[in-house]
């Protein structure tokens, strides 16, 4: 009986490897497209991955999350190219190693379960530290680009006093300007990476 | 046993289908492994095999990653062939086999929208409708987007019933898809009396009906199209900018579709605003002076930009009166809750006049040509009586000064320019004194280019505008830039950058160094040609020049574009490269052709009003009487025949004096040779174009044309024609009759050489225009008569200081005749076939045709067989921009042969016609879109003096006719379209 146990478990295992390889699995595939920018199913999911891992999320990599996930990569490309064209000065790569130290003191003091953590999840201490130093960079970025215009001096032009008036906050401005970015960028989903 | 394991297999089946669906792969099960083939799906690809590899970029036997796998994804959709790329793997004996499976990308292809097309709107508004642009990618998505707009053109045309129905057929061989929208229009909603909101100031009902929807009397409301209802808008805009509601804003809000009554009724947002009065203090300005240089009624609302420019617009115009210390400013009050008055508060000060313009520290240039490039302008005896000076003209004057300098390496040039008062005795004379501070000349010490590696680069080199020694200019360095991109382009290269440094080097020098950064070559794949309709390949074949293999040169498709334009037969050409964005090295080239219409149909209505008359029944007036004479021409083309650009037109004119009939087949870029042509004319032609006689003319021609440079063209022409003169019209001593009447047959062979050189055909300001015309009538080409002619013209241009143009024409032609049977060589050439001058175009001391040798009985002119004649013009500006008055000589005549040209002024006796007249005269010129319409007043020195008779034509030929003499008159006028010459 225990044999046959024994015997019934290899065959699940060979089975399941077999079936995943024999059935043509995917490795990668395209996902999203912008523009001529292409980013593949794997790096969607992993950029899944990590911002569950970061925000704490249950692992879930269900086809909402992933179009979630999608949506926020075409705004990070987006932002992506609005600093690269004007030149931004992006915060060096010292700084991805105190980020990911206050990121483990406040999430994972215990260096076993942020290990555990990130065996879960599927994601390595590199590529954590690379997205919180981008998420930095993102931060510093549009608060630079979208803060609002301050009135200097009381005595402004009426213009200026217009333009202030709209400004609104950061976000509202980012919205927006992402708002027209999308509109003027040819965003694909493709309809097999979100199933 | 079995029965557990049946029981444990869809468990198993269930997790593996859930581990391939909702994932990935794990690269755990797959990284390291070594990759033994990569093999696409499907098998055929749109790249080369040695493409692919390269875009995979995986070597065999090397172990597989996934970072790899992404890249290769990321590469082969870069190249824009494919829409989706998946990769998976299949075990292999040693490893895996990587298989790629790609959807390939189509392309838009030719656009079309047919069917029962109503228009408006035409069906290439439609296709346009559709953003379809050609050789971008394409998806089925695109299409219910393009079949929504053309429904949205329709709706707003009033179209609400049309239909659009795509059809798409797909060429999977060059991933291209052809669009067709089968339209049907269906009928068309009329409008309706429109709805008015806002606050419009006036009585809506009365606004509403100011749109003019509704015709009138009894018939029916305006179609609902979009030009019907946005010239509504139009009207009620007149509307109130006759109230002076200058600030009225009238807007279409929205259309409702009223399905039971089939109508449209616009909603039209109207905001009348205040009235608003316009005046000036401080001077005298007339309403209409205000209109004209203040912009608020052009642009019909006010606001503080247009009313300064007013007061822009308002101090120039005081400037160039004399009034240079003008100063203009402008004050608006709200004189009631429905008045708003703007009071432009002028300040004229002293009128001054522009006495001297002086050019002072100029070196390099010369004063002529620093002159030729200003505003300011001393005054002149007619034109700019008060000189031309004005702060904004000063300030243009510097900057063109400098920019002209700054060209020539004289970077630190300075220019200024004072008014000084120099008024003595006259007061407000000022002198302008532009003052030059040329500065050093920085060189060019050395130019270096890097990065050109093309064969041609010594021909690119050789073209640059900077080179060392030379000044060193930002204008040469962009020309230079333009050179070296366009020759890029020229080459297949696409992506070349340009940037250049300098750096000082000595005293006024600069070391030059320009940095060019290739990019990538990319090659033509194909060239597709679609909208073929009615044409034949082998007409637009020839003219595609790019090959697959060539360079992908945008210049090269630009000149295939302006060839097939040149056809004649495609109202467009569009032009595209296939999948533009994509990193592919091959690409195809798309133009999409758009035949035009097949046939063409003008119809003219005209008059002549000219020394045409009093000679239908009368000899009494050898030299005419102003006689008018309407016409119709019509004119019927059948296009593109054959398919081959071939042309059959008939031109036909009916008038008083011309009944004209002429059949003209063409065919252009004959055996596929740019600028040789051909054309086959019949002509029948009844005319009265000279009082003496009316000749009916039948004849054919063969004529082929050539190109030979841009400025030059050789014709050579067969033409066989039959001269019959209506002996019953002839106004010449009757024994002569019998022999000018007889018909006669010329047939010749013509050699013309015409050499253009003109900057302007219609109003020439400089170069010439020289032709030579030889012809040679012989009985051996199936003719009655021999004579050899020559016609030669020279015409000269040359532009003087302060826009004025000196012009010559010089005429000189000559009739030999030959084997004349003992026939006197004055009698032997037909009446038709001889030299007439004389009119607005030739020898201006005459009335149209009635130069040279007259009958010794009638006075009637009878042509001659040499003429000479020289004209010489002095065309200047007169009064404005816009009419320009001419000095003019004419000298010359039509002579009996070659060697009775004569120079001689005097005439000798009543039948001596061998002399040269002269005239003066004055003309003026009014520049128009089609040309300058002319009025020329000539005074002729030496008019010949000849016997004539009065009484009728019956009198002529049975006697009875009173003898007289009389002359050809001193004064003759013009009226006509274009310069003389």
């Amino acid at each position: 009986m225990r044999l046959n146990s024994y015997l019934y478990l290899r065959f699940l295992a060979a089975a399941l490897t077999m079936l995943s390889v024999c059935a043509g699995a995917v490795l990668d595939r395209v996902a999203i497209v912008i523009d001529k920018q292409v980013i593949t199913e794997s790096e969607l999911l992993g950029d899944l991955r990590l911002t569950e891992f970061i925000n704490g999320q249950p692992l879930d990599l269900g086809p909402l999350a992933r179009r979630d996930a999608a949506e926020h990569l075409v705004d990070q490309e987006l932002i992506r190219r609005d600093m690269e064209s004007g030149g931004f000065a992006k915060p060096n790569a010292a700084q991805g190693d105190a980020l990911l130290r206050k990121f483990r003191q406040e999430h994972y003091p215990a260096p076993a379960a942020y290990l555990a953590a990130l065996q879960k999840y599927g994601v390595t201490e590199e590529q954590l530290k690379q997205r919180l130093l981008w998420q930095l960079t993102a931060i510093e970025f549009t608060d630079l680009r979208f803060r609002p215009v301050q009135q200097e001096e009381p005595s402004q032009s009426a213009d200026r006093a217009v333009t202030d008036g709209a400004a609104g906050s950061v976000d509202q401005q980012m919205d927006a300007w992402l708002k027209q970015a999308r509109s003027n960028a040819k965003i694909i989903l493709k309809p097999e990476a979100f199933q | 046993m079995a029965s557990r394991l049946a029981a444990g297999l869809p468990y198993v089946l269930a997790l593996a289908s859930a581990a391939y669906a909702d994932d990935l792969m794990p690269p755990s099960q797959y990284e390291g492994k070594a990759v033994t083939a990569v093999r696409f799906v499907p098998a055929v690809q749109p790249a080369t095999e040695a493409g692919l590899k390269k875009l995979v970029g995986v070597n065999l036997g090397s172990p597989l990653r996934l970072a790899d796998v992404r890249a290769a994804i990321k590469r082969l959709y870069g190249t824009g062939e494919y829409s989706n790329v998946e990769v998976d793997t299949e075990p292999a004996a040693s490893g895996l086999t990587l298989i790629f499976h790609t959807t390939n990308q189509w392309f838009v292809g030719p656009v079309d929208a047919r069917g029962k097309i109503n228009n408006p709107p035409s069906s290439s508004q439609l296709a346009n409708a559709a953003r379809l642009d050609l050789g971008t990618p394409f998806s089925d998505s695109d299409l219910d987007t393009a079949v929504a707009s053309l429904k949205t053109l329709l709706q707003r045309n009033g179209l609400y019933r049309g239909t659009v129905t795509p059809q798409v057929v797909r060429d999977s061989q060059h991933q291209q898809v052809a669009v067709t929208f089968q339209v049907n229009s269906n009928k068309r909603a009329r409008l309706t009396l429109p709805n008015i909101t806002g606050d419009p100031k006036l009585d809506p009902n009365e606004v509403a009906h100011a749109a003019k929807y509704k015709q009138i009397l009894f018939f029916p409301w305006k179609l609902a199209t979009q030009n019907n209802v946005q010239s509504g808008l139009d009207k009620i805009r007149g509307k109130y900018e006759k109230q002076d509601r200058l600030t009225a804003d009238v807007a279409l809000d929205h259309v409702d579709f009223l399905s039971s009554e089939y109508r449209v009724r616009p909603t039209i947002h109207v905001d009348g605003g205040p009235k608003i009065k316009l005046n000036a203090e401080g001077a005298k300005v007339s309403q209409d002076t205000l209109k004209t240089y203040v912009p608020v009624f052009d642009e019909g609302t006010v606001n503080e930009d247009l009313l300064v420019s007013g007061a822009r617009n308002l101090r120039d115009y005081f400037q160039n009166k004399g009034y240079f210390d003008v100063e203009v400013d402008y004050a608006s009050r709200n004189t009631s809750a429905d008045l708003q008055t703007i009071t432009y508060k002028v300040s004229l000060g002293e009128v001054h006049r522009v006495v001297r313009v002086e050019i002072k520290g100029n070196r390099y240039f010369t004063t002529g040509q620093i002159r030729e490039r200003m505003y300011i302008q001393p005054k002149g005896f007619i034109r700019l009586r008060h000189g031309r000076y004005s702060g904004s003209f000063a300030t243009r004057d510097e900057q063109s000064i400098e920019a002209l300098y700054q060209d020539s390496g004289f970077r630190d040039c300075k220019v200024s320019v004072g008014v000084a008062d120099i008024s003595q005795g006259k007061k407000g004379d000022v002198a302008i004194t532009m003052n030059i501070a040329e500065g050093p000349q920085y060189l060019i010490s050395s130019l270096v280019v890097n990065g050109v590696t093309l064969k041609d680069k010594s021909a690119i080199l050789g073209s640059l505008a900077s080179l060392a020694g030379q000044p060193f200019s930002e204008t040469n360095v962009a020309m230079d830039r333009d050179a070296i991109i366009g020759a890029y382009q020229s080459a297949g290269y696409p992506d070349t950058t340009f940037d250049y440094r300098t750096t000082p080097s000595g005293t006024y020098r600069v070391k030059v160094q320009y940095n060019i950064t290739e990019g990538e070559p990319q090659y033509v794949r194909d060239v597709l040609v679609s909208g073929l309709r009615t044409s034949r390949p082998r007409l637009v074949n020839p003219l595609i020049t790019l090959h697959p293999g060539d360079p992908l040169s945008w210049t090269e498709m630009g000149r295939m574009q302006r060839r097939l334009y040149n056809l004649g037969v495609f109202d467009k050409v569009d032009m595209a490269i296939q999948n533009p964005d994509g990193d592919e090295e091959q690409k195809y080239v798309d133009f999409h052709c758009v035949e035009g219409h097949l046939y063409a149909l003008g119809i003219g209505l005209g008059a002549e009003i000219m020394k045409i008359g009093g000679s239908a029944t009368t000899i009494s007036n050898p030299n005419g009487t102003t006689g008018f004479a309407p016409r119709v021409d019509l004119q019927l083309s059948r296009l593109n025949l054959w398919g081959l650009g071939h042309s059959l037109m008939f031109n036909g004119r009916y008038s008083t004096l011309d009944h004209r009939a002429a059949l003209t087949y063409s065919i252009p870029r004959f055996r596929n040779v740019d600028g040789r042509n051909i054309t086959v004319t019949g002509l029948y032609d009844n005319t009265r174009d000279v009082l003496t006689f009316t000749a009916v003319k039948y004849q054919g021609a063969v004529q082929v044309t050539q190109r030979v440079d841009k400025a030059t063209n050789l014709l050579f022409r067969y033409s066989w024609t039959d001269d019959r003169v209506d002996q019953t019209s002839l106004k010449i001593n009757p024994l002569l009759i019998p022999l000018y009447s007889q018909p006669s047959r010329v047939a010749a062979f013509a050699v013309n050489l015409v050499q253009d050189r003109r900057d302007d055909a219609s109003d020439a300001h400089h170069g010439i225009y020289n032709s030579l015309d030889l012809s040679y009538a012989s009985h051996d080409f199936g003719g009655s008569v021999n004579f050899l002619r020559v016609l030669a013209r020279n015409s000269y241009y040359k532009q003087l200081p302060k826009n004025m143009v000196v012009a010559s024409n010089t005429e000189f032609g000559v009739i030999i005749p030959m084997n004349t049977g003992g026939i006197a060589t004055s009698q032997y050439i037909p009446l038709p076939e001889r030299f007439f001058s004389g009119g607005e175009s030739s020898m201006r001391g005459f009335a149209t045709d009635q130069a040279g040798p007259r009958d010794s009985e009638t006075g009637f002119p009878l042509g001659g067989n040499a003429l000479f004649l020289h004209s010489t013009e002095l065309r200047f500006p007169f009064i404005g921009d816009n009419i320009q008055g001419v000095l003019f000589h004419d000298m010359g005549n039509v002579y009996t042969s070659l060697g009775a040209i004569s120079f001689r002024v005097h005439q000798q006796n009543l039948t001596d016609f061998d002399y040269m007249v002269h005239a003066v005269g004055f003309g003026i010129r009014y520049k128009t879109p089609l040309g300058p319409l002319r009025v020329d007043l000539a005074y002729a020195l030496n008019p010949p003096t000849f016997n004539g008779l009065q009484g009728t034509y019956e009198q002529l030929l049975f006697g009875g006719a009173q003898k007289t003499v009389t002359n050809s008159g001193h004064f003759q006028f013009f009226f006509s379209i274009g310069q003389a010459f």
